[in-house]
């Protein structure tokens, strides 16, 4: 194992088990409210926000939100891509074409103007924002999986299992699904960095719950209620950071995990 | 004793742009129970169509007519769901590339095992033990050890012996074996050779076997059929064949090995899409008549075995 993808391993796990123990650590209760506009000191370490929340205790809260909606619209992105891929790419004359078509469509929408109107109507909450950000972004992972099972249909190990008499659910499931493992887990990490991301950038517009605990929505209050003019640099910093932070070692590590897995896969016929 | 395969006027044809290409025109061929029938033939004559038409994994697009008989029971006339149950429990096949015919991210035991479990013939653990006992008498003496690596672990002539193992396994009526011993070097032909023909007399298997290695055919064949563009130009017992072969083709085939002195066959076997007129293999034959660019000749049955020539 290589040295720097023990780091992002480590980076990764911090944020991971702050998000559980929040409660734990955080000094405060993150509703309490204080004397507002209080600068870093012993009592409070980032300072007290314009309602008087303590602001670290804000972004430990956010972690655990901001995290699970990245891990949710990931997980539901990458099942929605895996399925339609594998089925597309094993079964071409039939539901290829379709799946093609709804690819091609989803490829096309253009998803952050979709999320603002969509927040316009809608109840702001992040499970449905996770949820709506993982309908749409699946049409990549799909596009990936789809040409992998493709390959993998062709190869000799697939038409030895056939003529095993193996049925073809069974083929998708135990024969064809571990192969696709190096395709469908950086994938699933880098959708789970876009959707944090994009989780917030909506939210710093302005379109998240505004009474939860997001990173994003901290931001967006930092700049409403004029921690940037003021340069309270303690209140916008710190979220800021720990989106890149997040961000940056879930890429690395769908980076680094890439070349892990990548093994010369047989392609060929019986 | 089981009974044995026969095929009777197979026909399996593909569209194409320029129409309609015969890929294999009209075959009979019988092969007795417990016994092997090698289907001898060079590279692109359709060999490999007829076992793929045996287990019924052609392209959807192929066109097969005639019919493949397997203890009374006509293969082609089944439904898809029939034939998953007879693939890999009835009829066997030994795949033509090793490297390519094991699935890489699976280890050896998982892989053998998948057959026994999806049609229900043992659970994980009897599975467990029926494939260490076919591996000890196949002659691998480290069994246990094998069945925990993967295939990138293995040598190509490693890979084929497991994948004659498991082709044992379900213990078929009939194993299909397309050219088990491509691209295997010399010593590890032979080791290939005499598994194969331990698995015949350890499971009593009616077996098919293509190829293009004469050696194997004789060390392994009961019966012999020649193919030729297409057609089964012709079938006779094994010891018949190697001493009196009838057909020029058959004649020219086993002159052109390395014992007999290296006479090659002067020219090309056809492609499938421009065959000559008349007899096939008339523009190549040293004995052609001069009709026989214009007639095609017909099976002929002869004392010991079929001919398709005009000399007979």
């Amino acid at each position: 194992m290589n040295k720097l993808l023990k780091w992002g391993i480590t980076v990764g796990l911090i944020f991971i088990v702050t998000s559980l123990l929040t409660h734990w650590l955080a000094p405060h209760d993150p509703w309490k409210r204080f004397e507002a506009f209080q600068t870093p000191s012993h009592d409070h370490y980032l300072g007290t926000n314009d309602l008087g929340h303590d602001i670290l205790s804000e972004l430990l809260a956010g972690t655990k939100i901001s995290l699970m909606v990245g891990l949710i619209a990931a997980a539901v992105s990458s099942s929605i891509g895996l399925v339609l891929g594998l089925l597309a790419g094993y079964f071409p004359c039939k539901v290829l074409s379709l799946v093609q078509m709804l690819t091609d469509i989803f490829l096309v929408i253009p998803k952050i103007p979709v999320l603002i109107l969509l927040a316009a109507f809608i109840k702001p909450d992040y499970w449905l924002t996770a949820i709506i950000l993982g309908v749409l972004w699946w049409p990549s992972t799909c596009l990936v999986v789809r040409s992998k099972t493709r390959q993998l249909r062709e190869a000799g190990f697939i038409e030895s299992a056939r003529c095993l008499g193996f049925k073809h659910g069974y083929i998708i499931f135990s024969e064809i699904l571990p192969n696709l493992q190096d395709v469908v887990f950086p994938k699933f990490l880098i959708n789970l960095a876009t959707a944090m991301t994009v989780e917030a950038s909506i939210s710093f517009l302005g379109l998240g719950n505004t009474s939860a605990k997001s990173w994003g929505m901290m931001i967006h209050f930092a700049f409403a209620r004029g921690g940037f003019f003021n340069n309270l640099w303690w209140w916008y910093l710190p979220p800021g950071l720990c989106i890149v932070a997040v961000v940056f070692t879930v890429l690395w590590l769908g980076y680094r995990l890439e070349p892990h897995y990548n093994r010369i896969q047989p392609i060929g016929q019986l | 004793m089981k009974s044995g395969l026969s095929i009777n006027n197979l026909q399996v044809s593909f569209p194409t742009i320029k129409g309609l290409l015969r890929v294999v025109d009209h075959i009979s061929l019988e092969c007795p129970g417990n016994q092997t029938l090698v289907i001898l033939g060079e590279s692109g004559c359709g060999k490999s169509i007829i076992a793929k038409s045996i287990i019924r994994i052609l392209d959807p697009q192929a066109r097969v007519s005639g019919e493949i008989m397997l203890n009374g029971l006509d293969l082609l006339k089944l439904k898809e769901i029939q034939m998953e149950k007879i693939r890999g429990t009835r009829i066997c096949i030994i795949p033509q590339n090793p490297d390519l015919s094991l699935n890489p991210v699976i280890n050896i035991q998982n892989q053998l095992v998948e057959p026994l479990i999806i049609h229900h013939l043992a659970n994980r653990n009897r599975a467990r033990n029926q494939i260490l006992q076919i591996l000890e008498k196949l002659g691998f003496d480290n069994g246990k050890s094998i069945l925990k690596l993967y295939p990138h672990q293995l040598s190509g002539g490693m890979k084929q012996r497991l994948l004659i193992a498991a082709a044992l396994l379900t213990k078929p009526e009939v194993i299909v074996a397309d050219e088990p011993t491509k691209g295997l070097d010399g010593s590890t032909r032979e080791i290939i050779i005499n598994e194969l023909i331990k698995a015949n007399q350890l499971e009593q298997v009616t077996s098919i076997l293509i190829t293009h290695d004469l050696n194997l055919a004789r060390r392994l064949a009961d019966q012999m059929a020649v193919m030729y563009a297409g057609e089964i130009i012709e079938t006779s017992p094994v010891d018949s064949f190697f001493e009196n072969p009838r057909h020029p083709y058959s004649r020219a085939l086993l002159n052109s090995s390395p014992e007999k002195g290296f006479h090659s066959i002067p020219g090309q076997s056809p492609s499938l899409d421009q065959l000559p007129g008349g007899c096939r293999f008339h523009p190549r034959c040293p004995q052609r008549l001069g009709f026989c660019n214009r007639e095609r000749p017909e099976i002929k049955i002869l004392d010991r075995g079929k001919v398709k020539c005009h000399l007979y």
